[in-house]
């Protein structure tokens, strides 16, 4: 059988093929979809510049109830910085695919030129993100080393313990921004690449047709954004999360075991280097819960890609099930009650964290103004005596 | 263009296009859930492209872009996000009954194979392979992939080829 045959049959088969469709309700579709891109972008745009400036208030407010020094304000213009320079980034290169009338090389091009910048950007995510981090905080560390600390040893100690713990969070950013520059960035580009080399080769290439994916869209593609995706995308992230009460309760009991110990320690023990009791029950807690529910998202990220699959390779067995509509289903979807808990108790230890580093930072204080009044007290006393 | 012109100019192309819609979406796709599932997405795109088609190129070309452009940068949606979408279309094929049955269950049959055949090449083969299965001239290929008419005869001789070999066991097409 030759090609024209089947080429006569597919004419036949789109006379046969009766297709209706409601034009109204296509319309509203359209809308629907086009406010949920427009909201997606939004917030997009939101939590990149926006988390920067609703850190700033934040920040202003605990330095000036914990009467921090002023090396304590520089993170400030770190993270206007930082803001600013996302939102000039943003407005140059827009990260959202283009119109689609657009001929196939076009769009492969353009999509080129986006997961080039992308790779640029992390490549650079030093400079430009973690270098302002990094030398504001560390002031702020040597500078509260060097008002908490008698001698040079005190003090090079201190600095020391800031630097490594400075380094050890912005090295495994750095690291982590490198592996995706690595693994998912760079394949692009090679995929892109050679997409772009076989349609503008005029030279036939047997290997040339072996192209992959054309984009998966460097950040959410447009066609990715049919109804309210990102809310019901987070809330089913989090229900595939935390499935059941069985699961919430292996995190909240470690949680609380946690909490327990640092309250234990901070109100029998009482050691002073060890902070505040308030300090030592949130660290308590928030160690075995990181422990506990990021090995959660770990096994839950392993299984759902057992789960993908598993359903790739029986949707490819089953061809035969093709033509049949779909039922549809518009309930909203929320986090279940278990997922929510957990929600609630993730919102709570971040929230808990700041206010502990705070006390921290206000019980050392304390610490050194006693320690300086002890001192006063000790040489008023000599002067005194003589 | 206000609204009710662009209705009226994209339902106008859907009545000729529909089935066009559907097959570009079976192509690239393995079940009847995805199908549906971009075909409303080929619906949603081609809809927001209405008002940017000056009529410098044809129709048919500037569906292929639209529907092409979105198939390849489909990506399967989640379980709650599909279910979120109402279907926007309604496909009824007819069961073969009557005296002609057994020829229309062997056309069927083909037409099965063929698709079989089309998911089994690469992406950019595929979509020269609708273009020519829905006879565009080399100028409208050239046009939908953005790439110059002499280059279109040598990529769809080789997509044709492996089209062939797939589907015949290495006969080449005549």
């Amino acid at each position: 059988m030759n090609l024209d045959e089947y080429r006569q049959a597919w004419k036949e088969d789109e006379a046969q093929m009766n297709i209706t469709f409601d034009s109204d309700l296509l319309s509203k579709e359209v809308l629907r979809s086009h406010q949920s891109f427009q909201s997606m972008i939004y917030w997009r745009d939101f939590r990149e510049v926006g988390v920067s400036l609703v850190m700033i208030p934040l920040w202003l407010l605990l330095g000036s109830m914990m009467s921090l020094p002023w090396t304590w304000y520089l993170t400030i213009p770190a993270l206007i910085w930082i803001a600013a320079f996302i939102f000039v980034d943003r407005s140059r290169h827009p990260q959202r695919p283009s119109h689609p009338g657009e001929p196939l090389l076009f769009y492969a091009k353009e999509s080129l030129e986006q997961t080039e910048h992308q790779i640029w950007l992390l490549r650079n995510i030093f400079w430009w993100y973690l270098l302002p981090f990094c030398i504001s905080i560390m002031a702020f560390f040597v500078n509260v080393a060097w008002n908490s600390s008698d001698g040079l040893l005190g003090f090079s100690l201190l600095s020391g313990i800031g630097a490594i713990f400075l380094y050890v969070i912005y090295s495994a950013v750095y690291r982590l921004n490198q592996t995706a520059v690595t693994e998912q960035l760079e394949p692009r580009r090679d995929d892109l690449q050679r997409l772009i080399d076989s349609l503008e080769r005029e030279t036939d290439d047997e290997n040339a047709g072996d192209i992959m994916e054309l984009v998966a869209a460097i950040s959410e593609s447009e066609s990715g954004c049919g109804a309210c995706s990102g809310w019901l995308n987070w809330a089913e992230n989090w229900n595939r999360l935390v499935p059941s009460w069985q699961t919430a309760t292996a995190i909240i009991l470690p949680t609380l075991a946690g909490a327990l110990c640092g309250w234990y320690s901070g109100t029998q023990l009482q050691i002073p280097e060890m902070g505040p009791t308030l300090f030592q029950v949130i660290v308590g807690a928030v160690i075995p819960f990181e422990i506990v529910f990021f090995s959660i998202c770990w096994s839950s990220s392993k299984k759902q890609k057992k789960i993908q699959v598993a359903r790739d390779e029986e949707a490819a067995s089953k061809p035969e099930d093709r033509i049949k509509t779909t039922s549809s289903d518009n309930g909203i979807r929320l986090p279940k009650a278990p997922a929510l808990v957990i929600l609630v108790l993730v919102i709570f230890l971040g929230v808990m964290a700041f206010v502990a580093i705070g006390a921290f930072f206000l019980h050392m204080k304390e610490d050194l103004n006693a320690h300086n009044a002890q001192v006063i007290k000790r040489s008023f006393h000599c002067t005194n005596r003589v | 263009m206000d609204d009710q012109d662009q209705q009226l100019v994209f339902i106008n192309w859907l009545e000729d296009h529909s089935a066009s819609v559907m097959k570009v979406a079976r192509a690239y796709t393995l079940n009847s859930e995805d199908c549906q599932d971009l075909a409303q997405e080929i619906l949603l795109q081609a809809w927001r492209s209405v008002p940017k088609f000056s009529g410098k190129s044809t129709a048919a070309t500037w569906f292929y872009r639209v529907a092409l452009n979105t198939a390849m940068n489909w990506k399967r949606k989640d379980k709650p996000r599909r279910e979120s979408q109402q279907p926007l279309i309604d496909i009824n094929v007819p069961e073969p009954h009557g005296p002609d049955s057994s020829e229309r269950l062997l056309h069927q049959e083909m037409i099965e194979n063929l698709y079989q055949a089309i998911h089994q090449l690469p992406k950019t083969d595929a979509a020269l392979v609708l273009l020519y299965l829905d006879e565009l001239s080399y100028q409208e290929m050239a046009e939908v992939l953005g790439v110059t008419e002499n280059s279109i005869g040598v990529k769809l001789n080789r997509a044709k080829k492996k089209l062939a070999t797939i589907l015949n066991g290495g006969c080449d097409e005549s």
